[in-house]
């Protein structure tokens, strides 16, 4: 147990070092230098030459990538090109924003989804399975931005009855449509999931011999099927927690809640490389490490699951 | 390892065989067309794709007016009327004429960034497949946990900013991102049929690796990969309204629904059919693809009762 958690951990260090490999290339092979697009184009040379030594853009790439990552691994990613702020310390200040939208839209797709899936499967073929097929379908299908600027209009510019944007004095109406837009979606693939996976659980024989004992429909899907149909409707919702937690830039764009998500598109719209960086870096960890945690949680929730 | 789900929608000749499911004097694809045939949800989605795709060939000829030079700022933000059914844009511009050209850039970004991903997917994952347990393997399994460490959409935007906006950077934009799971896919698919009698018998009388691929391996995974491209399609349509929206698409005047949906974002107190249009419009392509979708899964796997 311990020695696959390892050896998974092990594996992680090749993928991050990837990402970080990655990210800097690409933004080199960018057109265009990025301290003028951060002085400006009319500068003088010899303010671009001090600026470009003062952030150690004179020497020779493989350095600046060899500080950078040994920086990294202390847990300083460095300063933003444009404001000189910490880029450690900005994702401390935003992560929690983040952190709030994803629990809230998660609660949302766990309390909407399953039990639609689940009610979808054991009225398999009723107008209940029909409707809440289309309704999920449509929810999966719905591209986020418009449904963003559709809530918005409905509930904070026609009824009026929530704000728009920003997050104010952070109470949780300003959470509310975002993670809607969010929970949602992922509500509409996990109903879909869900439904597919207890349908097939419910065809097999232990089922069957529950029925044949005469156990009430109840106790057969709630005690029986669910248990083992949980295993990928957890994978998917772990699967879903992990890219919420990297921080959904168009949501947080269009809501502007100043996560992880914004904070990442205004970095790279800004061609501010070392907060790009940073936060890429900061994505992939979060990400990969909810992975990880995740192949955990098997084990608790399946006991055939052994890791050795 | 991982309680993944083995993905099976793929069963040899001889499994299908013995389901007995198989007629003589009819292809695979000629059942799998039957099957499709009589599955009304799928058929609606194939006539709503085939629909929008006449549209965007023929946009020119449908639209009432010019998408980019018809414009009056006289008559700017108007509401849908009999002149204009989905009213007019900031500039004066019918929302219905951009609507209608929109569905030609949806349209070819869905397909072209797909074919990129196959291209790469199938290329790299027929190779690892083939090559499974050696460097090559190694090297492209790597990569694609890279590509997959990052979350999909900021990828996009980063080689989108990286080479600069324009319909081009869509296409290479979105076809990178996606090659991963196409990848994997088509690896694990390539892993089980490598043990295949058919293809040790092939190997046995001479062909060539290449040919053994391409000619005998390859063809038995079409029907994973019809179904990933259909469904693919959508989710490069969305990305690409993402995309337009973050104004690294197509760039204006091109109508892009993304693009208009950027635009009207401003004029959502006064004009929010300018929201709704393209977005309903988006909803309704992905919504197509996605019963075609659904349909192919079923209609291509040996498993669905005939």
């Amino acid at each position: 147990m311990s020695r696959y958690f390892i050896r998974r951990l092990l594996l992680v260090v090749p993928v991050l070092f990837g990402v970080s490999l990655f990210t800097f290339i690409l933004f080199f092979i960018v057109p265009g230098d990025p301290v003028l697009s951060v002085v400006g184009e009319r500068a003088s040379p010899e303010t671009v030459a001090l600026i470009r030594a003062e952030l150690g853009l004179d020497k020779p790439l493989p350095i600046q990538y060899a500080t950078w990552v040994g920086r990294a691994l202390k847990g300083d990613l460095g300063r933003s090109f444009l404001n000189r702020r910490s880029i450690t310390e900005s994702i401390q200040a935003r992560f929690p924003v983040t952190l709030r939208l994803s629990l809230y839209s998660l609660a949302i797709a766990v309390a909407l989804g399953i039990p639609a899936g689940v009610w979808a499967a054991v009225h398999k073929g009723t107008w209940i399975d029909a409707a809440l097929r289309n309704v999920s379908l449509i929810g999966v299908c719905t591209p986020v931005i418009f449904q963003g600027l559709a809530l918005q209009y409905i509930f904070g510019v026609w009824l009026g009855w929530l704000p728009v944007s920003g997050i104010g004095d952070g109470s949780w109406r300003h959470y509310l449509l975002p993670a809607v837009v969010l929970g949602t979606n992922i509500a509409a693939f996990q109903a879909r999931l869900s439904r597919a996976v207890v349908l097939e659980v419910l065809d097999q024989d232990y089922i069957r011999t529950a029925r044949a004992k005469g156990l009430s429909q109840r106790v057969i899907v709630y005690k029986h099927a669910l248990r083992n149909a949980m295993i990928p409707i957890v994978t998917a919702l772990g699967g879903s927690l992990g890219s919420l937690l990297v921080g959904s830039a168009l949501t947080e764009t269009i809501f502007a809640l100043p996560g992880i998500g914004s904070y990442t598109l205004d970095a790279v719209f800004a061609r501010d490389l070392p907060v790009v960086m940073g936060a890429f870096l900061f994505q992939a960890v979060v990400f990969v490490g909810v992975n990880v945690l995740l192949d955990g949680l098997y084990v608790l929730i399946d006991p055939r699951v052994r890791y050795d | 390892m991982t309680a993944r789900k083995p993905s099976s929608n793929l069963m040899t000749a001889t499994e299908t065989a013995a389901a007995g499911n198989v007629y003589l004097g009819e292809t695979q694809l000629a059942l799998a067309w039957r099957r499709l045939r009589r599955d009304r949800v799928a058929m609606a989605g194939l006539v709503l794709v085939l629909f929008l795709s006449l549209v965007a060939i023929f946009a020119p000829w449908l639209a009432p007016y010019d998408p980019v030079t018809d414009y009056n700022l006289r008559n700017r933000l108007q509401p849908p009327s009999k002149e204009h059914w989905l009213g007019t844009d900031a500039s004066g511009r019918d929302v219905f004429s951009r609507i209608v050209h929109g569905a030609r850039i949806s349209l070819t970004v869905g397909l072209t960034s797909r074919v990129v991903t196959l291209v790469l997917g199938v290329g790299l994952g027929a190779l690892a497949g083939y090559f499974a347990g050696t460097w090559v393997d190694m090297l492209v399994m790597r990569l694609s946990e890279v590509v997959d460490a990052l979350p999909s959409l900021f990828m996009a935007i980063a080689i989108a900013v990286a080479i600069g906006p324009g319909i081009y950077t869509v296409f290479i934009a979105l076809g990178f991102v996606g090659w991963a799971d196409m990848c994997r896919l088509i690896r694990g698919q390539v892993l089980t049929i490598r043990e295949e009698q058919f293809v040790e018998a092939a190997r046995a009388i001479g062909c060539s690796t290449g040919r053994i691929v391409f000619r005998h391996i390859l063809p038995q995974v079409t029907a994973p990969i019809i179904v990933s491209l259909t469904m693919g399609i959508a989710g490069a349509i969305m990305a690409e309204t993402a995309l337009s929206f973050l104004g690294l698409g197509a760039q204006p005047p091109t109508p892009t629904w993304g693009s208009m949906m950027n635009y009207a974002r401003q004029y959502i107190y006064i004009a929010p059919h300018l929201v709704f249009a393209p977005g309903v419009a988006i909803l309704i392509t992905v919504y197509a693809f996605n019963l075609l979708g659904d349909g192919l899964r079923d209609a291509l796997d040996p498993r669905t009762k005939t």
